[in-house]
């Protein structure tokens, strides 16, 4: 395995991204401390804050803090409901002006990617890192700041990137900081536990019993000791890349789609609950179908006042919008009787899982010519309905009833492992 | 000048979907990047040329549109909180 010598990745990281595109839209939110919490809240409202702007983390506020807390450190914190459809139109101009200073490896989230750095860069790092902030601030503004992280592989980078972030006491964001391979593990060495992405409290229990209480101590393991600790080859990984070595991990393949949502007061029934699962099935089917998938396993659960409820059903290999709104309606026919008429539900969600491509789905050989020919106008009405809903830019055409609930965005969720895409607001 | 000043739509991938979005209306479409360059008078445009040629599918409004490159197709997760 390669150990590069020079530096060779580069990681950037917006700050506080959703509150920072939220000042750049909105020029009274500028310079101000911003909280974005899910939806519109009321004074007693209990919920969390998602992201906040640097003039909040200044203030001690931070992601995914609870609303009475985060006002406690800061009470002129002025609270703004998300607006997933900005953020990711903001995401994907901001890709387009770093594209034209860099070609991006990866991007890893709304808020992150990184890049390789082609050697005639790799001497002086540094001005490749101030020229796309310049392009950034002279193109998009000043109000959308980023922090990069500069490293001999992209887990270092991160980690610079992160380390960069709060330079000083009352100081936060727009970091650059550069560790190169000749000077490691130096920057390292200071870095809590708790900082190495993917360590949480669980893990760090574990490495304190290991009798592992800081960077130093992990540096020291061997490789086989860190995938004991972490009880998979990742714990391995790490070892190399906390080392320097040129690694990360292969990139993961969809196994499901699926659309999960809290459901808003007033609207927590069961009727409520069962039209919001029909219109995310869909939303996730019509994902499926674009990205060119096919499912074989349908799952519906949903989170109540006295507990849960979970059930799954199989599918034949199919994506249209009529088959798989059969599936959920057949699962709730199945929770019904077992769910009190006056239950409420909080949460639910929906997941299309067992997939597979959609040009190599088989017909059921065992399936009657009426059979085959009802799926094969199921699939036919589906796609003409995605075709006039793409010809339109809106859910022109749907099969049942169409009520989004609310509070908008559903099917628009901003996550880890998923950007949204314009389709998805419709 | 943006990155639309930069790239002109002949250099993008036949086959790339650009968003186009109605600044009056808001309706959103699909255009490939091949077919905006098939047409003579955009082969050479850059996209903010293209972008001023453009105009708003819906015949009643026909208002200006704004371009946008989607980069949904790079997203690459984290796998055990690895980079």
């Amino acid at each position: 395995m390669r150990q590069p010598t020079t530096v060779e990745r580069l990681y950037l990281d917006f700050d506080g991204f959703f509150a920072s595109v939220e000042q750049a839209a909105r020029p009274r939110l500028r310079g101000r401390p911003v909280g974005v919490v899910p939806f519109d809240v009321g004074p007693g409202a209990h919920t969390c804050i998602i992201a906040c702007s640097r003039e909040a983390k200044i203030r001690g506020v931070s992601n995914v803090m609870p609303v009475a807390e985060a006002r406690r450190l800061c009470p002129g914190l002025i609270l703004v409901p998300q607006s997933p459809d900005l953020y990711r139109r903001a995401h994907n101009a901001l890709i387009s002006e770093i594209e034209a200073v860099i070609p991006i490896d990866a991007v890893k989230s709304i808020d992150e990617l990184t890049c390789r750095i082609e050697p005639a860069h790799r001497p002086e790092p540094e001005a490749l890192g101030r020229r796309i902030k310049a392009r950034l601030r002279d193109h998009v503004g000043p109000w959308i700041t980023c922090s990069i992280g500069i490293a001999a592989n992209r887990q270092l980078a991160k980690m610079a990137c992160k380390a960069g972030k709060r330079p000083a006491p009352g100081l936060y964001g727009d970091g650059l900081t550069v560790w190169r391979p000749e000077d490691m593990p130096g920057p390292l060495l200071p870095v809590p536990l708790a900082d190495i992405p993917g360590v949480g409290a669980r893990l760090g229990r574990r490495l304190t019993l290991a009798g592992i209480y800081d960077m130093a101590g992990l540096l020291a393991t061997q490789p086989r000791q860190m995938r004991a600790l972490w009880g998979n080859v990742t714990g391995e990984r790490l070892w190399y890349a906390l080392h320097g070595y040129d690694i990360q991990t292969p990139p993961s393949g969809r196994s499901m789609y699926g659309h999960g949502r809290v459901l808003p007061p007033g609207h927590r029934t069961l009727d409520a609950a069962r039209e919001a699962s029909l219109l995310l099935l869909v939303k996730a089917a019509r994902r499926m179908r674009r990205d060119g998938w096919a499912a074989r396993r349908l799952s519906l659960w949903l989170s109540l006042q006295g507990g849960e409820w979970g059930g799954d059903t199989d599918l034949s290999e199919v994506g249209d919008d009529v088959s798989v709104r059969e599936g959920v309606r057949a699962l709730w026919r199945r929770a019904w009787p077992v769910l009190r008429p006056a239950e409420t539900v909080f949460r639910l969600g929906v997941t299309l899982s067992d997939l597979v491509p959609a040009s190599e789905q088989q017909q059921d050989l065992l399936a009657s010519p009426d059979d085959r020919r009802r799926r094969a106008r199921r699939e036919a009405a589906t796609a003409a309905v995605d075709a006039l809903n793409a010809r339109y830019g809106q859910t022109l055409v749907h099969f049942g009833l169409w009520r989004p609930p609310p509070g908008a965005y559903a099917g628009g969720k901003i996550s880890y492992t998923r950007i949204p895409s314009a389709e998805d607001f419709w | 000048m943006s990155w639309k000043a930069d790239l002109r739509v002949a250099d993008l991938e036949p086959a790339r979907a650009i968003e186009v979005t109605c600044r009056r209306c808001c309706k959103m479409r699909y255009e490939r990047a091949g077919v905006l360059a098939a047409r003579t008078e955009l082969a050479q445009a850059y996209l903010d040329e293209v972008e001023r040629a453009l105009r708003c599918h819906d015949r009643y409004c026909r208002g200006p549109v704004r371009i946008a490159l989607p980069h949904q197709g790079q997203l690459e997760g984290f796998v055990g909180g690895m980079a």
